[in-house]
Protein backbone atom coordinates (compact mmCIF):
# COMPACT_ATOMS: atom_id res chain seq x y z
CA UNK A 1 0.00 0.00 0.00
CA UNK A 2 1.23 3.48 -0.82
CA UNK A 3 0.15 7.02 -0.06
CA UNK A 4 -1.05 8.70 -3.25
CA UNK A 5 -2.02 12.35 -3.79
CA UNK A 6 -4.19 13.20 -6.79
CA UNK A 7 -4.25 16.83 -7.99
CA UNK A 8 -6.91 17.54 -10.62
CA UNK A 9 -9.62 20.18 -10.99
CA UNK A 10 -12.01 17.80 -12.75
CA UNK A 11 -14.26 15.93 -10.33
CA UNK A 12 -14.97 13.19 -12.87
CA UNK A 13 -11.31 12.22 -13.08
CA UNK A 14 -10.83 12.67 -9.31
CA UNK A 15 -13.69 10.27 -8.51
CA UNK A 16 -12.58 7.63 -11.00
CA UNK A 17 -8.90 7.74 -10.02
CA UNK A 18 -9.60 7.77 -6.27
CA UNK A 19 -11.88 4.76 -6.67
CA UNK A 20 -9.46 2.80 -8.86
CA UNK A 21 -6.44 3.44 -6.60
CA UNK A 22 -8.36 2.67 -3.38
CA UNK A 23 -9.52 -0.59 -4.97
CA UNK A 24 -5.81 -1.42 -5.31
CA UNK A 25 -5.40 -0.82 -1.56
CA UNK A 26 -3.70 2.58 -1.68
CA UNK A 27 -4.29 5.40 0.80
CA UNK A 28 -5.50 8.21 -1.48
CA UNK A 29 -6.02 11.93 -0.90
CA UNK A 30 -6.88 14.58 -3.47
CA UNK A 31 -6.81 18.32 -4.15
CA UNK A 32 -8.75 20.35 -6.72
CA UNK A 33 -6.02 22.79 -7.82
CA UNK A 34 -2.26 23.08 -7.87
CA UNK A 35 -1.97 25.37 -4.86
CA UNK A 36 -4.13 23.13 -2.66
CA UNK A 37 -2.18 20.16 -3.98
CA UNK A 38 1.15 21.73 -3.02
CA UNK A 39 -0.14 22.44 0.49
CA UNK A 40 -1.35 18.85 0.94
CA UNK A 41 1.95 17.61 -0.42
CA UNK A 42 3.90 19.63 2.16
CA UNK A 43 1.66 18.43 4.98
CA UNK A 44 1.75 14.70 4.24
CA UNK A 45 4.37 12.21 3.15
CA UNK A 46 3.20 10.85 -0.22
CA UNK A 47 4.91 8.13 -2.23
CA UNK A 48 3.27 9.07 -5.53
CA UNK A 49 1.54 12.19 -6.89
CA UNK A 50 -0.84 12.09 -9.87
CA UNK A 51 -0.98 15.65 -11.22
CA UNK A 52 -3.13 17.24 -13.93
CA UNK A 53 -1.57 20.10 -15.92
CA UNK A 54 -4.27 22.63 -16.90
CA UNK A 55 -5.64 23.75 -13.51
CA UNK A 56 -6.65 26.96 -11.75
CA UNK A 57 -4.58 28.74 -9.08
CA UNK A 58 -1.32 27.00 -9.94
CA UNK A 59 -0.90 24.94 -13.10
CA UNK A 60 0.52 21.45 -13.11
CA UNK A 61 4.04 21.99 -14.47
CA UNK A 62 4.74 24.57 -11.75
CA UNK A 63 3.19 22.23 -9.17
CA UNK A 64 5.41 19.36 -10.34
CA UNK A 65 8.52 21.57 -10.24
CA UNK A 66 7.80 22.55 -6.63
CA UNK A 67 7.14 18.96 -5.56
CA UNK A 68 10.20 17.58 -7.35
CA UNK A 69 12.42 20.22 -5.74
CA UNK A 70 11.06 19.42 -2.26
CA UNK A 71 11.14 15.62 -2.68
CA UNK A 72 13.55 14.28 -5.33
CA UNK A 73 12.42 10.71 -4.58
CA UNK A 74 8.65 11.17 -4.95
CA UNK A 75 6.97 9.43 -7.88
CA UNK A 76 5.04 11.76 -10.18
CA UNK A 77 2.51 10.83 -12.87
CA UNK A 78 1.49 13.80 -15.04
CA UNK A 79 -1.90 13.58 -16.75
CA UNK A 80 -3.52 15.89 -19.31
CA UNK A 81 -5.65 16.07 -22.41
CA UNK A 82 -3.19 18.57 -23.91
CA UNK A 83 -3.99 22.16 -24.74
CA UNK A 84 -5.73 22.58 -28.11
CA UNK A 85 -4.42 25.32 -30.37
CA UNK A 86 -6.44 24.27 -33.42
CA UNK A 87 -8.32 21.24 -34.80
CA UNK A 88 -5.02 19.49 -35.40
CA UNK A 89 -2.47 21.17 -33.13
CA UNK A 90 -2.03 20.47 -29.43
CA UNK A 91 0.58 21.88 -27.07
CA UNK A 92 2.31 18.76 -25.74
CA UNK A 93 2.12 19.80 -22.10
CA UNK A 94 2.95 16.24 -21.00
CA UNK A 95 6.33 16.42 -22.72
CA UNK A 96 7.00 19.65 -20.82
CA UNK A 97 5.86 17.99 -17.57
CA UNK A 98 8.33 15.17 -18.23
CA UNK A 99 11.15 17.68 -18.66
CA UNK A 100 10.26 19.29 -15.32
CA UNK A 101 10.20 16.14 -13.23
CA UNK A 102 7.28 13.80 -14.00
CA UNK A 103 8.39 10.15 -14.04
CA UNK A 104 5.50 9.06 -16.24
CA UNK A 105 2.84 10.78 -18.33
CA UNK A 106 -0.67 9.69 -19.32
CA UNK A 107 -2.79 11.40 -21.94
CA UNK A 108 -6.47 11.84 -21.10
CA UNK A 109 -8.58 9.90 -21.76
CA UNK A 110 -6.82 6.82 -20.40
CA UNK A 111 -7.92 3.47 -19.04
CA UNK A 112 -7.85 3.26 -15.24
CA UNK A 113 -5.64 0.15 -15.47
CA UNK A 114 -3.03 2.33 -17.22
CA UNK A 115 -3.02 4.60 -14.18
CA UNK A 116 -2.77 1.79 -11.63
CA UNK A 117 0.01 0.14 -13.67
CA UNK A 118 1.91 3.44 -13.84
CA UNK A 119 1.64 3.85 -10.05
CA UNK A 120 2.68 0.20 -9.49
CA UNK A 121 5.71 0.65 -11.77
CA UNK A 122 6.85 3.75 -9.86
CA UNK A 123 6.44 1.98 -6.51
CA UNK A 124 8.44 -1.00 -7.79
CA UNK A 125 11.18 1.36 -8.96
CA UNK A 126 11.23 3.14 -5.58
CA UNK A 127 11.47 -0.21 -3.77
CA UNK A 128 14.31 -1.29 -6.03
CA UNK A 129 16.19 1.98 -5.33
CA UNK A 130 15.73 1.45 -1.58
CA UNK A 131 16.99 -2.13 -1.83
CA UNK A 132 20.08 -0.96 -3.73
CA UNK A 133 20.72 1.72 -1.12
CA UNK A 134 20.56 -0.90 1.66
CA UNK A 135 22.92 -3.30 -0.15
CA UNK B 1 -28.80 17.85 -37.51
CA UNK B 2 -26.39 18.85 -34.75
CA UNK B 3 -23.34 20.84 -35.89
CA UNK B 4 -20.88 18.04 -35.21
CA UNK B 5 -22.87 15.45 -37.17
CA UNK B 6 -21.70 17.39 -40.19
CA UNK B 7 -18.23 16.07 -39.26
CA UNK B 8 -19.56 12.51 -38.76
CA UNK B 9 -18.78 12.48 -35.04
CA UNK B 10 -21.17 10.24 -33.10
CA UNK B 11 -23.00 11.78 -30.15
CA UNK B 12 -22.15 8.62 -28.18
CA UNK B 13 -19.22 6.34 -28.98
CA UNK B 14 -20.36 3.09 -27.39
CA UNK B 15 -16.94 1.54 -28.06
CA UNK B 16 -15.41 3.93 -25.50
CA UNK B 17 -17.89 2.80 -22.85
CA UNK B 18 -17.45 -0.87 -23.76
CA UNK B 19 -13.68 -0.60 -23.36
CA UNK B 20 -14.06 1.27 -20.07
CA UNK B 21 -16.44 -1.41 -18.75
CA UNK B 22 -14.05 -4.20 -19.80
CA UNK B 23 -11.18 -2.41 -18.03
CA UNK B 24 -12.85 -1.10 -14.88
CA UNK B 25 -16.17 -2.94 -14.45
CA UNK B 26 -19.85 -2.01 -14.20
CA UNK B 27 -19.67 -0.08 -10.94
CA UNK B 28 -17.09 2.38 -12.24
CA UNK B 29 -18.87 2.65 -15.60
CA UNK B 30 -21.97 3.90 -13.79
CA UNK B 31 -19.85 6.26 -11.70
CA UNK B 32 -18.33 7.59 -14.95
CA UNK B 33 -21.68 8.16 -16.64
CA UNK B 34 -23.52 9.57 -13.61
CA UNK B 35 -20.69 11.94 -12.69
CA UNK B 36 -20.13 13.10 -16.26
CA UNK B 37 -23.83 13.83 -16.80
CA UNK B 38 -24.12 15.69 -13.51
CA UNK B 39 -20.86 17.70 -13.88
CA UNK B 40 -21.44 18.58 -17.51
CA UNK B 41 -24.85 20.06 -16.81
CA UNK B 42 -23.23 22.55 -14.42
CA UNK B 43 -20.26 23.29 -16.69
CA UNK B 44 -22.52 24.07 -19.66
CA UNK B 45 -24.73 26.36 -17.58
CA UNK B 46 -21.60 28.22 -16.52
CA UNK B 47 -20.38 28.44 -20.12
CA UNK B 48 -23.71 29.90 -21.22
CA UNK B 49 -23.47 32.48 -18.43
CA UNK B 50 -19.89 33.37 -19.45
CA UNK B 51 -20.99 33.76 -23.09
CA UNK B 52 -23.68 36.21 -21.95
CA UNK B 53 -21.13 38.18 -19.93
CA UNK B 54 -18.89 38.76 -22.98
CA UNK B 55 -15.84 38.17 -20.76
CA UNK B 56 -15.18 34.42 -20.94
CA UNK B 57 -11.47 34.59 -20.00
CA UNK B 58 -9.46 31.76 -18.44
CA UNK B 59 -12.50 30.12 -16.85
CA UNK B 60 -14.08 29.47 -20.26
CA UNK B 61 -10.83 27.93 -21.53
CA UNK B 62 -10.70 25.63 -18.50
CA UNK B 63 -14.36 24.64 -18.96
CA UNK B 64 -13.83 23.85 -22.65
CA UNK B 65 -10.64 21.95 -21.79
CA UNK B 66 -12.46 19.94 -19.14
CA UNK B 67 -15.41 19.16 -21.44
CA UNK B 68 -12.92 17.96 -24.06
CA UNK B 69 -11.14 15.49 -21.74
CA UNK B 70 -14.13 14.36 -19.68
CA UNK B 71 -16.26 14.02 -22.83
CA UNK B 72 -13.61 11.81 -24.44
CA UNK B 73 -13.49 9.67 -21.28
CA UNK B 74 -17.30 9.26 -21.29
CA UNK B 75 -17.69 8.57 -25.01
CA UNK B 76 -19.35 11.93 -25.76
CA UNK B 77 -17.36 12.21 -28.95
CA UNK B 78 -19.19 15.03 -30.71
CA UNK B 79 -19.26 17.13 -27.54
CA UNK B 80 -15.58 16.45 -26.83
CA UNK B 81 -14.59 17.39 -30.37
CA UNK B 82 -16.65 20.59 -30.30
CA UNK B 83 -15.17 21.50 -26.90
CA UNK B 84 -11.64 21.01 -28.28
CA UNK B 85 -12.45 23.37 -31.15
CA UNK B 86 -13.86 25.90 -28.72
CA UNK B 87 -10.79 25.59 -26.47
CA UNK B 88 -8.54 26.30 -29.45
CA UNK B 89 -10.53 29.38 -30.45
CA UNK B 90 -10.54 30.73 -26.90
CA UNK B 91 -6.79 30.13 -26.52
CA UNK B 92 -6.40 32.15 -29.73
CA UNK B 93 -8.29 35.01 -28.07
CA UNK B 94 -11.54 34.57 -30.02
CA UNK B 95 -14.83 35.36 -28.34
CA UNK B 96 -17.22 32.79 -26.88
CA UNK B 97 -20.59 33.25 -28.57
CA UNK B 98 -23.95 32.35 -27.07
CA UNK B 99 -24.61 30.24 -30.16
CA UNK B 100 -21.49 28.12 -29.55
CA UNK B 101 -22.47 27.53 -25.93
CA UNK B 102 -25.97 26.56 -27.05
CA UNK B 103 -24.51 24.16 -29.63
CA UNK B 104 -22.54 22.40 -26.90
CA UNK B 105 -25.74 22.05 -24.86
CA UNK B 106 -27.43 20.58 -27.94
CA UNK B 107 -24.65 18.00 -28.33
CA UNK B 108 -24.90 17.11 -24.65
CA UNK B 109 -28.67 16.65 -25.00
CA UNK B 110 -28.08 14.28 -27.95
CA UNK B 111 -25.52 12.35 -25.87
CA UNK B 112 -27.99 11.91 -22.99
CA UNK B 113 -30.69 10.80 -25.43
CA UNK B 114 -28.30 8.15 -26.83
CA UNK B 115 -27.48 6.96 -23.30
CA UNK B 116 -31.21 6.74 -22.48
CA UNK B 117 -31.94 4.78 -25.66
CA UNK B 118 -29.34 2.21 -24.56
CA UNK B 119 -30.66 2.01 -20.99
CA UNK B 120 -27.46 3.52 -19.56
CA UNK B 121 -29.28 6.27 -17.64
Amino acid sequence: MARVLIVDDDELFIKLMVHALRQRGHDVEFALDGLAGSRKFEAGHFDVVVCDIVMPEQEGVETIKIMRRARPDVGIVAISGGLSLSHTTNIDVLHIAGQFGANTTLKKPFQLSELTQAVDAILASQESARAQARA
Amino acid sequence: MTPERQHLRPDLDTGVLDRFRADAGDELLHLLIDTFVSDTTGKLHRLVALAASNRPGEEAIRLAHSLKSAGAMAGAEALSHAAASLEARLVNKEQLSAIEAAQLEQLFHAYRTALRERGLI
